[in-house]
């Protein structure tokens, strides 16, 4: 690929622009998007991928799509929710691979879909445990990974999505192809279930906040 | 079922659930043991199993009771409460926006900090650093792929040029198509030649067939063959029939009368008449024949002289019959072979190939054989001469 001319500031240019001076040869506009997405998509796969090797390892791979796919790259549309559509792609097929679900035998024989809402919390009444009584801040960012991790992938990436990068709900159905009703349930239901995890992982934190009341 | 199982006071035990426990503790799995329309019951024997958990040392991973629930969880999700559900959608709206508080829909202001206890967990799980060389690590990537596929963009097209090399171009095309018109005319003249050079040797063969005929008919006949003209006062003679009428009226006998008696009677092969001529119009055209002898039979033995040769050129023959050559030049010879010679049969039954084969009559070119002479009046309805 040539390297087309550079005379242009890059920094200038709309990342949709970016893509299109990539594909007409001007090599230095990727490193200028990646520089761009580096935090935030590093932490994306992070927070869904659940290993800083495996993140590092679906970043390079979502940015070498990004250079094999530029061609194909409609300019009218943003090129985040593209980007992370790679990588959400990337990092739900790694996932596939390593088969790392540990509750796979339950999830052969019980309902999966995660929308039948069969239960609810009320997070009013749910007593959550502080995190300043579990443990300290190490500790409670290493139990927030661990149990984020727990969570089903197909809730887990709408978490990432909808909470630790905003996107809309309605970026969302479209980059996971699934209706904007879904994506609300997905959400509700990772929020739900991690306040529960949260709740089950301490329950003499709960202890403390009922002892104090 | 209790609802709060996080304090030992308020374990409760069934039957059920203790063998349930007894079950978990020897090694089953929960989706082995309870029904999938049964969450209920598995978080309630999870939140049993979790006072176990207790006990484990503050490091250790999540013990059964976190185990079975992660389980029970993935696949049957807590969801919120619709007002949880609602202040969740509010408060990541107004994150989206940049903002952490604002307007809340009826209702739903109260539901907020509960859901804000939850999101504050999450915010803990605080952003890691990004390797350094990350990003170079992915540009290095990016370049090894793009010089993979330039590489393979190049075998490509050397496979291409070196398909295109083995293919024909207009330039090829064009250096071929002189080399095949040089070729073929170099080629064709000799072909040509070839084939005249193999009509005139099948000539050549046929004609001494005729002269071995003819020499068959003299020893059968003391030397003698075919006479030539007979007296027509003779009807007994069946050369009569050949006769012609002379310009005064007479009846003259036909030249090669007794010769064409040979053919009726089958002592002479039709077939060695035959001279391969190359004409699409006349491909195997006749002899002519002469007999020197003039009206009595002609002799073998005598003096070899030329006895037939090829086709009189003095008609032609064409889709509409023969046309007489009027305006045919002095002295032409036969066109068997392109004028450039006749294969003639000698008496002695030889054939020569002759370029100029006419009798000699008084030192002269005179009756041919078959070279025109413009006063040669030999036509066809009158003449029995052996043309075609």
């Amino acid at each position: 690929m040539p390297t087309g001319s550079n005379h242009v500031d890059l920094t200038t240019l709309g990342d949709e622009q970016l893509v299109v001076a990539y594909r007409e040869g001007n090599v230095a506009a990727l490193p200028e998007l990646i520089s761009r997405y580096e935090k935030e998509l590093f932490h994306f796969l992070i927070r869904f991928a659940g290993n800083r090797a495996f993140a590092e390892d679906l970043f390079q791979e979502a940015f070498l799509q990004v250079h094999q796919s530029a061609a194909t790259f409609d300019a009218t549309k943003r090129f985040k929710p593209w980007l992370f559509t790679i990588a959400a792609n990337k990092a739900r097929d790694h996932l596939r691979r390593e088969k790392r679900r540990r509750t796979a035998p339950l999830s052969a024989t019980i309902d999966s879909s995660g929308e039948s809402g069969a239960s609810f919390i009320d997070l009013m009444e749910a007593d959550i445990p502080l995190p300043t009584e579990v443990a300290d801040e190490a500790e409670v960012k290493e139990l927030v990974r661990d149990i984020a991790d727990q969570l089903p992938d197909h809730l887990r990436e709408v978490l990432v999505m909808a909470y630790f990068h905003q996107f809309a709900y309605k970026e969302i159905a479209e980059m996971l192809s699934i209706p904007l009703g879904t994506v609300k349930s997905r959400l509700h239901a990772a929020v739900g279930t991690f306040a529960q995890l949260w709740k089950a992982r301490h329950p003499e934190s709960a202890d403390k906040i009922q002892d104090r009341e | 079922m209790q609802n709060d199982m996080n304090h030992p006071d308020s374990l409760r035990l069934s039957r059920a659930d203790a063998e349930l426990i007894d079950r978990l503790l020897a090694g089953e799995t929960l989706a082995e043991l309870i029904d999938a329309d049964e969450p209920n019951r598995a978080e309630h024997v999870s939140r049993l199993l979790s006072l176990l958990d207790q006990w484990e040392a503050k490091d250790a991973k999540p013990g059964l009771a976190q185990r079975t629930l992660v389980g029970v969880l993935a696949t049957d999700p807590v969801t919120l409460s619709a007002q949880d559900g609602q202040a969740l959608d509010a408060l990541l709206d107004l994150r989206r926006q940049g903002l952490t508080d604002g307007p809340m829909p009826a209702g739903i202001r109260e539901r907020v900090p509960g859901v804000n206890q939850v999101l504050g967990l999450l915010d803990h799980a605080s952003d890691e650093a990004v390797p350094t060389d990350l990003s170079q690590r992915t540009m290095q990537a990016i370049e090894h792929d793009r010089q993979s596929r330039q590489q393979r963009t190049t075998l490509s097209t050397m496979a291409i040029a070196s398909d295109h090399a083995g293919s024909i171009g207009i330039r090829q095309i064009a250096t071929t198509a002189a080399l095949f018109i040089l070729a073929v005319s170099i080629l064709l003249p000799m072909l040509n030649k070839a084939q005249r050079d193999a009509e005139i040797a099948q000539c050549n063969i046929n004609l001494a067939g005729l002269g071995s005929d003819l020499q068959q008919v003299a020893f059968d006949n003391k030397g003698a063959t075919h006479r030539a003209a007979r007296p027509e006062d003779n009807v007994f003679n069946p050369l009569a029939k050949f006769a012609r009428t002379g310009v005064d009226g007479s009846r003259l006998p036909a030249n090669e009368a007794g010769f064409f008696v040979l053919l009726d009677e089958q002592r002479v092969a039709s077939k060695h008449l035959s001279c391969p001529t190359g004409s699409k119009d006349d491909p195997a055209a006749l002899y002519n024949g002469q007999n020197p002898a003039a009206g009595g039979p002609f002799r073998v033995f005598f003096k070899p002289r030329p006895i037939f040769a090829d086709t009189n050129p003095l008609y032609k023959v064409t889709p509409k019959g023969l046309v007489r050559q009027s305006d045919l030049p002095s002295l032409s010879r036969s066109l068997n072979h392109n004028g450039a010679g006749q294969n003639v049969l000698i008496s002695d039954g030889s054939v020569q190939w002759m370029v100029r084969p006419a009798v000699q009559r008084n030192g002269q070119a005179s009756d041919n054989i078959w070279l025109y002479q413009p006063d040669d009046e030999t036509d066809l309805t009158e003449d029995v001469f052996l043309t075609p």
